[in-house]
């Protein structure tokens, strides 16, 4: 496969996943702000994705405001409308390694998130039944590309994406939240705000059924860093990314301790090793920022080795 | 009770069928219909489907043609704003046909005209006997900028030069079908033909499979056959080499490349080391055979040719000088496309093959030469004046539809360079109806069977790419400039020489 192909496929991944996840946190803030108004879980929210702190769009705008401009603003990159231009413009240089199917459904949903009405719709329409019919062009992609896509190199590269993104936006999102500040909540306020933190990361049902409806930091970190079984949480996100990364090292006959795989496979036993209670004497924002890092390098090792294999000039 | 129903829906499909107020176009020949309105053997199968179907279903099946184009991507990008909006090429539903004998007498046409060709360019790249013959004057090729002095003693692999040829057929008055332009550069609308049958199966369920149609949708492994069939390698590796998603053809690259199972690539993705060509892939480089290139020339190798061109790969030529890479189709065949050179090939066919030319050129003036140009100059009403290098219906001068002032300037401009200018007389291109506006409507079409050819003979695919002027009156039917298709049918019901489908060479 290219290098320039295996680029694209992890691009087109990342792109889709970034929207996903900020469909989902826009969809639980909306709701939240429905309870209570928070302008600071906005705040944080834009901050995330447009880098600087859309403060005047705080102030004046409404909810419905910062949803329309968050998903349909042309002059910011990471609005969800040039999330999935950017993922159908790579889907497109790829079409012979992808499944029909999965083409089909990004450029549908490429249009109909381009359809010229659809800025009029939100402002008649209920905006939650919008962002949901939206939303159903990823659970078509998670389907399509499980049931159509073969499992090669393509596969691999997606996966990779999709994990290394999902992994990225559970720590920003987790570092965003200040975790150490909130120790345990009773307070009404505080737990509504909990529980569209968890919802916003699809984590509310599985949460409640363990823990019932008693929100605790604690129980939250290690839930969304260290669950096995929870498909956001980081420790998950990392089994995964660590198996498509040694998969492809099979699939192309590069030996088993290259740097990339020796970088997940100390990330993954790390996590492994570690206990809620590291994590309380550490502080959870010293481990979530070494995390971070560490995926940077995960990241820049996958770039070196598979996207700008060897420059030729110097071979 | 039946019988009245019977009657009332006879009645419905008579009386509001929008075939009723077909009109002809004036000094055209109808595809479909003949001179006494009477219909053509080969269409009566259609015309009966048609019948059939209501006006309303009609506008769905022309709403659903033009659904599935945009659905499956098959679209180019116009940047207006900054999402860029999606445009279909226009789609017309009605197929056009081509009886199996005019299409026995085209395909045998086509294989001779591309044989003298390739042997032209052949020639002219090497000992030049056409030349030292006399058949075409010496300035003729050295002054076309299509002729590439890098090719010169040049050998490429079997002496193989236009791989894949578009030749542009047009039907005049008398019936008969003329050349009106070879394509052997790059000729696109592959991709189209397949798709647009792919569509027709669709909106006409059930006509395909009973009107005894050629099939095409193997032409995709028939290329890939005759592309590796051109490598010294025994399991070639071969590529499709596009200048990427901004392409206005990208769509048919990206096709081609899947339908084939090949890699899509860009120049970045290849280099050159050790005399040989690789392509960086994730697990290491990996040896290229075989390239369809889908640039031009000027960019295939920036040490060459444009030296800006960063969608080439430099070095390749060289590579292609030693034999280790096959490029398809070869760099210099615009010499044997030109407009200028075009007039001689009814000549090369007799000089190379011995062979009167089965299909025949359009009277062409060569305004280089004194007594053509003078009498172009007194008759430009009746001419079609086009540049010797143009391409894509820019350039070009319809003396009929051109105001006196546009008339002057362009005389301005050949008097300037005659050799640069052809002149045709205007052409009568045949109709065929089209669905417009909820009506039927005869329409200007010429028509492009594409043509392979590889170490092991020619194939004409039988189809190919009607293109359609969906202007009333217009006879430009370039996809730049307000031109549509249709899917072609060509039929297979004429068993004479069943022995031509494939020449050899």
């Amino acid at each position: 496969m290219l290098s320039r192909v295996a680029n694209n496929l992890f691009w087109l991944e990342r792109y889709i996943e970034r929207s996903n996840g900020l469909l989902n946190l826009l969809k639980a803030n909306y709701l939240s702000d429905q309870d209570f108004q928070n302008p600071k879980s906005w705040g944080k929210m834009l901050t995330t994705y447009c880098d600087i702190p859309q403060q005047k769009l705080l102030i004046e705008g409404s909810a419905m405001e910062i949803l329309k401009y968050m998903i349909l603003d042309l002059n910011n990159p990471n609005t969800v409308i040039n999330l999935i231009k950017k993922s159908r413009e790579n889907a497109r240089s790829v079409q012979g390694h992808i499944s029909t199917e999965m083409w089909l459904n990004i450029n549908k949903y490429f249009l109909a998130i381009t359809k010229k009405n659809i800025r009029s719709r939100f402002q008649k329409e209920d905006p939650i039944l919008l962002i949901d019919e939206i939303l159903n062009y990823h659970m078509i992609h998670l389907s399509t590309s499980d049931v159509t896509q073969e499992r090669g190199n393509a596969y691999c590269f997606m996966n990779i994406g999709k994990y290394l993104e999902r992994l990225f936006q559970s720590t920003e999102f987790l570092l965003s939240r200040k975790l150490s500040s909130v120790k345990s909540i009773d307070a009404l306020e505080e737990n509504i705000y909990w529980k569209y933190l968890l919802i916003s990361i699809g984590g509310y049902q599985q949460y409640i059924k363990t823990h019932k409806s008693v929100f605790l930091t604690e129980k939250i970190m290690e839930m969304i860093i260290l669950n096995p079984h929870f498909p956001r949480s980081i420790y998950y996100c990392t089994q995964k990314l660590s198996l498509h990364i040694s998969r492809l090292s099979t699939f192309n006959k590069i030996k088993s301790t290259n740097d990339l795989s020796f970088l997940v496979g100390k990330l993954e036993s790390s996590l492994f090793y570690t206990k809620v209670e590291n994590l309380n004497s550490m502080g959870p924002n010293i481990f979530l920022t070494t995390l971070k890092s560490d995926l940077m390098l995960i990241s820049e090792q996958i770039d070196s080795q598979y996207f700008h294999y060897i420059n030729p000039t110097h071979a | 009770m039946i019988l009245a129903k019977l009657l009332l829906i006879s009645y419905m499909c008579f009386h509001s069928h929008p075939f009723d107020q077909y009109t002809f176009r004036e000094n055209s020949l109808d595809e479909m219909f003949t001179d006494t309105n009477q219909i053509k053997k080969h269409y009566q199968n259609l015309k009966t489907i048609l019948d059939k179907i209501h006006i309303e279903e009609l506008d769905k099946k022309e709403e659903l043609s033009s659904q599935l184009f945009i659905d499956q991507g098959v679209t180019f990008t116009v940047y207006e704003d900054k999402v860029g909006t999606e445009k279909i090429f226009p789609f017309d539903v009605i197929p056009r046909i081509i009886s199996a004998k005019e299409w026995d007498k085209i395909e045998r046409g086509i294989i001779q005209r591309i044989k003298a060709l390739n042997f032209f360019l052949k020639d002219t790249y090497h000992e030049k006997f056409i030349i030292k013959d006399g058949i075409i004057p010496v300035d003729q090729i050295m002054s076309s900028h299509n002729f590439l002095e890098e090719m010169n003693g040049l050998n490429v692999p079997f002496d193989i030069y236009n791989h894949i040829s578009g030749i542009d057929l047009i039907r005049d008055n008398d019936g008969e079908f003329y050349v009106l332009e070879d394509n052997l550069r790059t000729p696109s609308g592959l991709s189209y033909m397949l798709q647009n049958r792919e569509i027709s199966k669709r909106i006409f369920p059930g006509a395909v499979n009973a009107s005894k149609i050629s099939n095409i949708s193997n032409s995709p492994q028939i290329l890939y056959n005759h592309l590796q069939s051109i490598s010294k390698q025994s399991n070639p590796n071969v590529v499709l080499l596009t200048p990427g998603v901004l392409n206005s053809a990208y769509y048919e690259h990206a096709t081609l490349a899947r339908l084939m199972g090949i890699e899509l690539v860009e120049g970045q993705d290849l280099f050159v080391k050790d005399h040989f060509v690789y392509m960086k892939n994730i697990e290491g480089f990996k040896r290229v055979d075989v390239i369809y290139r889908r640039i031009d020339d000027d960019f295939l190798d920036p040490l060459v040719f444009n030296a800006n061109s960063k969608l080439g790969i430099s070095s390749i030529m060289s590579v292609y000088r030693k034999g280790n890479v096959a490029i398809v189709n070869a760099p210099g065949t615009g010499v044997a496309d030109d407009k200028a050179t075009y007039t001689y090939v009814p000549d090369m066919v007799k000089y190379y093959l011995n062979e009167e030319p089965i299909l025949n050129n359009i009277k062409t003036y060569k305004l280089g030469r004194p007594d053509e140009l003078e009498f172009t100059l007194k008759n430009m009403d009746k001419m079609v004046i086009k540049k010797t290098n143009g391409s894509g219906g820019y350039g070009m001068l319809i003396g009929k539809d051109a105001s006196d002032k546009e008339i002057d300037d362009y005389k301005k401009q050949i008097l300037l360079n005659p050799d640069g200018y052809i002149a045709q007389p205007i052409l009568n291109l045949s109709t065929a109806p089209c669905y417009i506006d909820r009506q039927f409507k005869p329409r200007c079409v010429d028509f492009r069977p594409f043509a392979f050819t590889g170490a092991n003979g020619i194939h004409v695919c039988p189809g190919g790419l009607t293109r359609v002027a969906l202007e009333e009156g217009s006879l430009v039917v370039n996809s730049s400039q307000g031109g549509g298709s249709k899917d072609t049918w060509v039929l297979n019901n004429y068993s004479k020489n069943s022995n031509v489908k494939q020449s050899s060479k």
